[in-house]
């Protein structure tokens, strides 16, 4: 893990090294309100030299990226170009509705997934089976953002269940959002489920339960379900990094606070410190999310271990 | 990518043109039972209608794509305009036909883009192995460490909005997975004796990874790779739809539904085909590269 948070670090570092333009001309831009400053022109060479000393871009790379890496532990994530506030303070004010979003979605997949996917394993080559899966191809192939607008017309417009803009510090705000997010998820764990639940209910130990006289929910729910997820939670560890991007694109869609719309407002207004705050962080937190992938794994599968104990 | 063009047409001569007239052979196996697959044939015949439409565009509209009539401005669908027209009076059929050619375009160049250099540094760490792998692999692990979307969105960011850039974007976005198959697949066929014996008699590395590799691993490349020009058409979508690509008047599907949203009131078509467009072109590409999965799969599993 930690290999891979110098490599994250290191690439988010060099970002803004390969932009093309001058991060100090950038920054001199931002203080002259606009006007592309030049340094014979409107700016002094002097006022150049002081800006590029405090952003501390007159020192050598890998000293450059040691301060880097020891602002982001410290919790110092720069300043926004634009506003001069801090990015860490924007980022955590911005956070907790992202990660809500990202979470439910999640949810909503999980839950969606296993029943849709549960249900038409045990309804094989019935209309079950086929409409679940049409549904589940379907929900592959649907880009986010137009089911997200889908809803809208058809929840906020037409029903007037949901209100179009609903404050969003209330539960209520999350349901279509999630449901646009989650539902391509949901559509992939379907199909993991089913194809991984048939093939547990081949094995000899579920045919020993039914045999014993298990009820057949009993057999689905407490034999054959567990041992049909471990795949399922690969998948779930891979979907929450897509779930984490597609908060990005959907709180556009619903005009929602979070770190999507910092962080595209960062890109249209070229506000760099923001942007690399915001994709490291996803990063930071898409890391998270498969360390906690591989505890799940060895909790649903004692035979596998980290150690080399065996 | 010039060196890449005799490789690729050694790939498709070896593959393709032998195996095709070779009745007997795997792949011609896999294409017969590929085209027994109702499914992958429709997407088939869908997506070769669409490519159609994409090339002939020009031809096959009654409007032109950017002609503003404000007179008929946000009419519903009707005999004259099947899809409607936007806030510009311009009709929404039209632009949106003129759309497959953008989105295909996106599609396909984003893939080459990115399975050119996945299959080239998967190739390159499964094939030398040790400290080569080791580097090649830990750089995968990191683009890997960042969502796909995101990476693509950090990468036009760098490069600054614009549909090329974004296809260069979606594609970098595609390299990690592509390498890691590759390597795996390359790994697990480099002990074989054909290799071993072509090393024998001399050959260059680079042939023997051109000449007697590539073309073994053609099935699950081909595979990974139709399935990934659906996942590049949804990812460039988005990123139109976000304003990271294509400028008006370009008729994107992503675009026409970031266009929809000044009208979301009163015009539901606007925001409804641009989306069933990349939904229909989506589903049959993934059709497709089910069929092709299903049908290259014994193969696969024999080998």
């Amino acid at each position: 893990m930690i290999p891979v948070f110098i490599g994250v670090t290191l690439a988010v570092f060099l970002m803004l090294h390969a932009l093309p333009g001058d991060p100090v001309l950038m920054m001199l831009t931002e203080h002259s309100g606009g006007a592309a400053p030049t340094v014979t022109g409107t700016i002094s060479q002097e006022m150049y030299d002081n800006m590029r000393e405090q952003l501390g871009l007159d020192k050598p790379l890998y000293i450059q990226y040691s301060k880097f890496v020891y602002d982001i532990l410290r919790g110092d994530w720069g300043n926004s170009f634009r506003t001069q506030l801090p990015v860490s303070d924007m980022l955590l004010r911005n956070l907790p509705y992202t990660i809500k979003l990202a979470l439910s979605s999640l949810g909503v997949a999980i839950v969606l997934g296993v029943i849709l996917g549960v249900l038409a394993a045990i309804m094989r080559h019935t209309w079950v089976d086929s409409l679940t899966m049409t549904v589940a191809v379907t929900g592959v192939s649907m880009p986010n953002f137009w089911l997200g607008i889908m809803l809208l017309f058809i929840f906020s417009l037409s029903l007037r269940w949901i209100p179009a803009v609903p404050p969003a510090d209330e539960w209520i705000s999350l349901i279509l959002p999630s449901i646009a997010l989650g539902f391509s998820a949901a559509a992939i764990i379907a199909r993991l489920v089913r194809s991984s639940l048939l093939e547990v209910l081949h094995q000899e130990y579920i045919r020993t339960a039914r045999a014993k006289g298990l009820s057949e929910f009993f057999v689905i729910m407490k034999h054959a379900l567990k041992n049909s997820l471990i795949p399922v939670v690969t998948v779930v560890g891979l979907q929450f990094g897509n779930l984490l991007g597609g908060t990005v694109i959907v709180e556009t869609v619903f005009a929602r606070p979070g770190l999507g719309m910092i962080m595209i407002e960062g890109i249209m207004e070229k506000d760099f410190p923001v942007v690399q705050g915001s994709v490291l962080f996803a990063a930071i937190a898409y890391m998270f999310a498969n360390f906690i992938v591989d505890i799940t794994y060895a909790y649903l599968d004692p035979r596998i271990t980290y150690s080399d104990k065996n | 990518m010039l060196i890449w063009t005799p490789a690729l047409l050694i790939v498709i001569k070896i593959n393709v043109i032998d195996f095709l007239i070779d009745k007997n052979s795997p792949t011609h196996l896999a294409f017969k039972r590929l085209a027994k697959k109702k499914g992958a044939m429709i997407g088939l015949i869908i997506l070769l209608v669409l490519i159609f439409l994409a090339i002939f565009s020009e031809y096959v509209t009654p409007y032109k794509y950017d002609k503003i009539n404000p007179v008929m401005a946000l009419r519903p669908p009707s005999m004259v305009h099947p899809l409607g027209t936007d806030g510009f009076g311009r009709d929404q059929l039209t632009r949106i036909i003129h759309g497959a050619r953008v989105s295909l375009q996106v599609g396909i160049i984003s893939v080459a883009i990115g399975g050119f250099f996945g299959i080239l540094l998967g190739a390159i760490a499964g094939y030398w192995g040790g400290w080569t792998d080791e580097i090649i692999s830990r750089f995968i692990d990191i683009m890997l460490a960042f969502p796909s979307i995101l990476l693509a969105l950090a990468v036009v960011s760098v490069l600054g909005p614009d549909l090329f850039n974004l296809m260069v974007a979606v594609g970098v976005s595609s390299v990690p997975a592509f390498a890691r198959l590759v390597r795996g697949a390359v790994l697990s066929i480099k002990e074989n004796d054909y290799i071993v014996a072509a090393k024998a008699i001399g050959c260059s590395n680079t042939k023997i990874i051109v000449v007697h590799t590539l073309p073994n691993i053609f099935a699950p490349i081909l595979v990974f790779a139709t399935l990934q020009v659906a996942t590049a058409i949804l990812a460039g979508a988005s990123l139109n739809f976000l304003g990271m690509g294509a400028r008006p008047p370009t008729p994107e599907w992503g675009l026409l539904l970031a266009e929809s949203r000044d009208f979301f009131r009163r015009a539901w078509w606007l925001a409804t085909f641009p989306g069933v467009a990349i939904m229909i072109t989506v589903i049959s590409v993934n059709l497709l590269g089910d069929g092709l999965r299903d049908a290259f799969d014994p193969w696969l599993k024999n080998k």
